[in-house]
């Protein structure tokens, strides 16, 4: 029996939990997915946008703005590579310009601070490879760029180290409320997961399910709404080129959203995307031919000198789009006990920290709820031993007199060493998929993608986890890796 | 403080080429030398290419790869030579300093000079762009080949592979051999950039269709892969025509569509990068733009035979060897570029060191397209030739060579030269005398055009010999891979056409009356992880490798094995026995 569940262990159900997890409350998050971080919240820009964009007076500019506010706190306090990395809004063309004035007064009104228009020279001296047809940007200096699904997981490991249960392989199929106020989840899945047995019950329930979050409200709910699928895609490009970059770079935002952008990483790699599109499925994540060649067309507009020899991958997310246009955060209007955050598209990775923290203020009170005593601090992050200098290399050092496996390194591209791998496991939440290996330590990430270390990795996973090699998948139940078995 | 030694010369890679290269060092009386490998085992990419096809030139006996590594790492243990395994070089500053990580802890090494000897990496999915899912059940050939053959791990059930080139045609008869069905192999060019030997030894002879002309345009499957869409592609332009797409069904797809000379660290030490091989731009003595360090092997350039990797590095150790022993301080270089002109993809050395024209310069270069009875040629900046050579037939898939010896170089200064292929009105020229029956097809003076390959989009499978009727078959003997008919006539003889030299005619023969080859295959070891890697002897008739397979995978093997032990002695009463190729304790 619990206080609270939240469904869904995106960023925003994920921030929910840690937020909740100060107050003296048993909480479970339940999700479908074999690791957090499986829905949008892998998948999107990663931009920690100023704010400028939404509508004056939406939630979705509300949140924004104060999300905006806490988000580098929040990332440094979790260990979460940030970078305050500015974004640069182009008029790449005289008849564009009047738009970034337009998007200036906006942001004005919005309440974000640090913008200003800049001229052509001020561009390139940034940016130099920009389209040198540029003729002005409209500047943002509080903008940044955060990695999403480093962020959820360190929120869910950080809720979890504060006793927050996890329950994941877990998926919501039904939701009822008796007339005690107690709600009563059924859920299908892993037969292993502790869910089995005994029906989860809980005394209020969070809607954080992303795209299924009508779903999810439907059980339960009559004020409906829906939400659609909208498709992103990306090209993810070499450090060697991203390095070469440093502002986020927006075209002039059109009806149909933010338009395709170039942008770093908090990585270093460069992303390019993404697109916009409206699909039936909302499991289908595919990427596609003719969205492929429409970003590498649209984003030449922002930099004509793309090399073409860099990309390393192309992957795409889904917006969960909701038709009444805004966020829906807060106390269900019909159902006592029932809470929601949903159709948080684009800003909600900017906005999740408000999000949480408004959620979790509402939640507490209406349960009476106190503050715990001891709120233990976020764990260390898994030591990477990345850099090259004195400093770096003397820590190496010391971690690898302490286990030599730091001085394995498996993943060339990424020098992640054995001992990351480990930790990616034993941690709480630890990887049980390859994927989630590499959201956790970037081994498989680099520019070769797995090819050397992919055997390496399955060969520690199977033996940190005591199971057959041949057991282990990509990302959970049927994405299983060696179909064929031994030999 | 990181502790910090002196070395003078320090060797990255321990595969064939850091191998070689140690060799060498030695054999000129370098004593400080050390070979720093990553892997816990010496060897490089050959532990795990358990098939025939290495050292033919080299040794002049064909071996399996751990084979060929095997006698290079005894003789480094003979000459003790230092090793550092479980290491990884992580920095290399312009001045040499290394920086190692290994279990023992984190250290710097000083070094006189250097040989970058990392091999190269495989181009993965992304790079392609090929849409579709994320599933699970995608690699690149070679971890497929380390999972089956280092792992014992079999990826799928059915498979597709994208790519020809050797590594994926060798991976098709591997993956077939073990029992996993191999539906296609998929290939953008109309040619196939393998070995002519590999398509028929692999593909030919186990019926695998090779689609040329086509790619793959779509994965399919949520969680693991259930098909791919492939389709046919222009010759010209490569763009898929995707009103003719064909769905396949498999479990499996495994990428095989190029290497990368793997470069980061050479870059961490400003080494400067050639674009058109991504391997370090080097002299004719294979020294970088960075003083005292060199290159060889694959991350030089992407070799297609492990013994030339082995001559690359045995002239970079004596080149290092000399740097030294400040030999090089004698005569200052002199630096000319050497540029792709046309018909040339890359090249190297990509420099002439003009103090150093004694020495014989050879260069290596890829053709960019298929050229058949074509010249390539060598001129300085005012357009004169200082060498040319007459070629039957020139495929990107092949490295090709160009040796300029002292008297070709021309007594005025050179300030920069250019390597192309031309079709000219061959006269007699003294490096390459014309072959009988050469100079026809399309050599078309003038005009440089690719040649279109005779292949067609799906290749069919040479029927086997029945006395009565014509068989046609491709000569594997060389790259022109003559389409051949071998028939018998009236009195029983065999009679072979369409062969351009006599080479081909004793192939045919051997071919039609009882063809052979060396099985490679995997034994299953209880209790062990690491498979046990055989081979035949001797080569055994082509018809019988089925019923054979049986039998060697059925072996019970008692560790430990060392190379070369017999494992089954006398085959199904063939006289020949399997044998070990790597030691397995
Ligand atoms: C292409 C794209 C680009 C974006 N770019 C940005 C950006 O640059 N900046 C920014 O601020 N925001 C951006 N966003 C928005 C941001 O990514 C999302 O708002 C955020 O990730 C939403 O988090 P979430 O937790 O609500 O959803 P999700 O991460 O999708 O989490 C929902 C979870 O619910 C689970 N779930 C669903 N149904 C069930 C069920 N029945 N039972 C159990 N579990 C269930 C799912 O498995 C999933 O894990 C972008 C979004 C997209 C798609
Ligand atoms: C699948 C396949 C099939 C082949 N088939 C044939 C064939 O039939 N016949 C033939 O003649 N040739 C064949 N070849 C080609 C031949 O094997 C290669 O050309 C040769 O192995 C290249 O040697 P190398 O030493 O340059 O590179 P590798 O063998 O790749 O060795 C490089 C070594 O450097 C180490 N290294 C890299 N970076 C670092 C670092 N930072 N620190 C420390 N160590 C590092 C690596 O671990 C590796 O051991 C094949 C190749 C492949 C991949
Ligand atoms: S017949 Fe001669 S020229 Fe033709 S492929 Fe065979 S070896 Fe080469």
């Amino acid at each position: 029996m619990y206080d609270v569940i939240i469904i869904g262990a995106g960023v925003i159900g994920c921030a929910i939990a840690r937020e909740l997890a100060r107050f003296d409350l048993k909480i479970a998050v339940v999700d479908r997915a074999d690791d957090v971080s499986e829905g949008a919240s892998k998948a999107n820009s990663g931009i920690v946008h100023a704010g400028f964009d939404a509508l004056p007076g939406s939630r979705k500019a509300y949140f924004n703005v104060h999300g905006h506010a806490r988000m580098q706190s929040w990332a440094s306090e979790l260990h979460v590579p940030y970078k305050n990395n500015t974004s640069l809004v182009l008029a790449l063309n005289e008849a564009e310009k009047p738009g970034l004035s337009e998007l200036l007064a906006r942001g004005l009104q919005n309440g974000v601070t640090g913008l200003r228009l800049i001229d052509r020279d001020d561009v390139l001296r940034r940016e130099p490879l920009v389209n040198p047809a540029v003729q002005g940007a409209l500047l943002a200096e509080t903008a940044g760029i955060v990695s999403p699904y480093h962020l959820t997981i360190a929120l869910a490991e950080h809720a979890a180290v504060n006793g927050v249960d996890f329950y994941l392989n877990c998926a919501v199929t039904g939701l009822d409320r008796a007339d005690t106020g107690l709600f009563t989840l059924t859920t299908e899945g892993n037969p292993t997961s502790n869910a089995f047995g005994t029906p989860l019950q809980t005394r209020a329930i969070v809607n954080a399910a992303g795209i299924y979050a009508d779903q999810i409200n439907d059980y339960i709910s009559l004020d409906t709404f829906k939400i659609s699928a909208r498709r992103g895609e990306y090209w993810m490009m070499d450090k060697q080129i991203g390095a070469r970059f440093s502002a986020t770079l927006f075209q002039l935002p059109t009806e149909k959203g933010k338009g395709v952008l170039v942008t770093p990483t908090v990585e270093d790699t460069l992303i390019i995307g993404p697109t916009n599109e409206a699909i039936a499925d909302k499991t289908d994540t595919r990427t596609t031919r003719e969205k492929l060649d429409e970003i590498r067309r649209v984003a030449a507009r922002t930099c004509p000198s793309l090399p073409q020899d860099l990309y390393i991958t192309a992957f795409s997310g889904l917006r969960a789009h909701c038709d009444r246009g805004d966020f829906i955060v807060g106390r269900a209007t019909d159902v006592a006990g029932y809470y929601l955050a949903a159709g948080i598209e684009s800003p909600g990775l900017t906005a999740a920290p408000a999000i949480a923290l408004e959620l979790a203020e509402q939640i507490a009170t209406d349960l009476a709820a106190h503050h715990r005593n001891l709120f233990l601090a976020p764990l260390a992050p898994i030591f990477l031993g990345h850099g090259n200098d004195e400093v770096n290399l003397v820590a190496l050092a010391e971690h690898i007199a302490e286990d030599p496996a730091y001085g394995r390194i498996v993943c060339r591209c990424e020098h992640v060493s054995e001992a990351a791998i480990r930790q990616a496991i034993r941690r709480p939440l630890g990887a049980r998929s390859l994927d989630a290996i590499k959201r956790r330590t970037r081994a498989n990430m680099g520019r070769c993608q797995g090819g050397f270390c992919t055997p390496r990795i399955l060969e520690i996973m199977a033996e940190e986890l005591s199971v057959d090699v041949t057991t282990l998948t990509k990302f959970g139940s049927q994405s299983d890796l060696l179909t064929g078995g031994r030999l | 403080m990181i502790p910090r030694r002196l070395c003078d010369l320090v060797i990255i890679g321990g595969g064939p080429a850091g191998l070689a290269a140690a060799l060498e060092a030695r054999r000129q009386g370098l004593q400080d030398i050390l070979i720093i490998e990553r892997d816990q085992q010496l060897g490089g990419i050959l532990n795990q290419c358990i098939h025939n096809g290495f050292g033919l030139h080299y040794f002049q006996e064909e071996l399996t790869g751990p084979e060929y590594a095997n006698r290079f790492v005894l003789a480094v243990e003979k000459e003790a030579i230092p090793v550092l395994l479980n290491t990884h070089v992580t920095a290399i500053s312009p001045e040499r300093v290394l920086t190692l990580v290994h279990p023992a802890g984190v250290e710097q090494i000083v070094a006189q000079a250097i040989i970058l000897a990392m091999g190269c990496r495989e181009r993965p999915r992304g790079a392609l762009g090929i849409p579709g899912t994320r599933c699970a059940g995608i690699y690149t050939a070679g971890t497929a080949q380390r999972l089956l053959n280092l792992g014992g791990l079999l990826p799928g059930r059915s498979a597709v592979i994208l790519g020809s080139g050797d590594i994926g045609l060798i991976m098709a008869r591997r993956l077939k051999l073990e029992g996993i069905n191999v539906k296609a192999v998929v290939e953008l060019m109309p040619f196939s950039s393998g070995l002519t030997r590999n398509v028929v030894q692999c593909l030919q002879d186990f019926n695998i269709p090779l689609k040329l002309s086509h790619t793959v345009v779509e994965i399919h499957g949520t969680k693991r892969l259930e098909a791919v869409s492939i389709a046919p592609v222009s010759p010209l332009t490569l763009t898929p025509d995707l009103t003719r797409v064909q769905k396949i069904a498999c479990d499996t797809l495994l990428l095989s569509v190029g290497l990368i000379p793997e470069n980061e660290l050479s870059q961490i030490a400003e080494v400067v990068i050639d674009p058109a091989t991504r391997g370090p731009l080097v002299d004719q003595l294979l020294h970088t733009s960075q003083p005292g360090i060199f290159a060889c092997g694959n991350v030089l350039q992407v070799h297609d035979l492990v013994d030339d990797v082995s001559f690359e590095a045995e002239l970079a150790a004596r080149a290092a060897t000399a740097y030294i022993a400040r030999q090089y301080a004698v005569n200052k270089p002199i630096l000319r570029n050497i540029t792709c002109g046309e018909g040339i993809r890359s090249l190297t050395p990509q420099r002439l060191d003009q103090s150093r024209l004694a020495m014989p310069l050879t260069l290596n270069f890829r053709p960019s397209a298929v050229y058949r009875g074509a010249t390539v040629c060598l001129k300085d900046q005012h357009g004169n030739v200082i060498v040319s050579s007459h070629r039957k037939i020139l495929t990107p898939g092949e490295l090709a060579r160009l040796t300029v010896t002292a008297d070709h170089w021309p007594p005025t200064e050179i300030t920069s030269l250019m390597l192309s292929i031309e079709y000219v009105q061959v006269t007699k020229t003294a490096n390459a005398p014309l072959a009988k029956g050469q100079d026809q097809g399309e050599a078309q003076p003038g005009a440089l055009k690719p040649a279109n390959s005779q292949l067609t989009t799906t290749q069919h499978v040479a029927t086997s010999a029945t006395p009565s009727q014509a068989t046609q078959m491709t000569c594997i003997a060389c790259p022109v891979g003559c389409q051949m008919t071998v028939e018998l006539d009236a009195q029983g003889q065999v009679v072979v056409t369409g062969n351009q030299c006599k080479r081909g005619e004793i192939y045919a023969q051997s071919e039609f009356s009882k063809p052979v080859r060396t099985l490679t295959t995997l034994i299953a070891v209880a209790g062990r992880q690491t498979p046990l890697c055989v081979r035949t002897a001797e080569p055994i008739p082509k018809d019988q490798i089925n019923s054979f397979l049986a039998s060697i995978h059925a072996a019970q093997i008692t560790l430990p094995v060392e190379i070369g032990q017999v494992i089954l002695a006398d085959l199904g009463g063939t006289g020949i026995d399997v044998i070990a190729t790597r030691n397995l304790s």
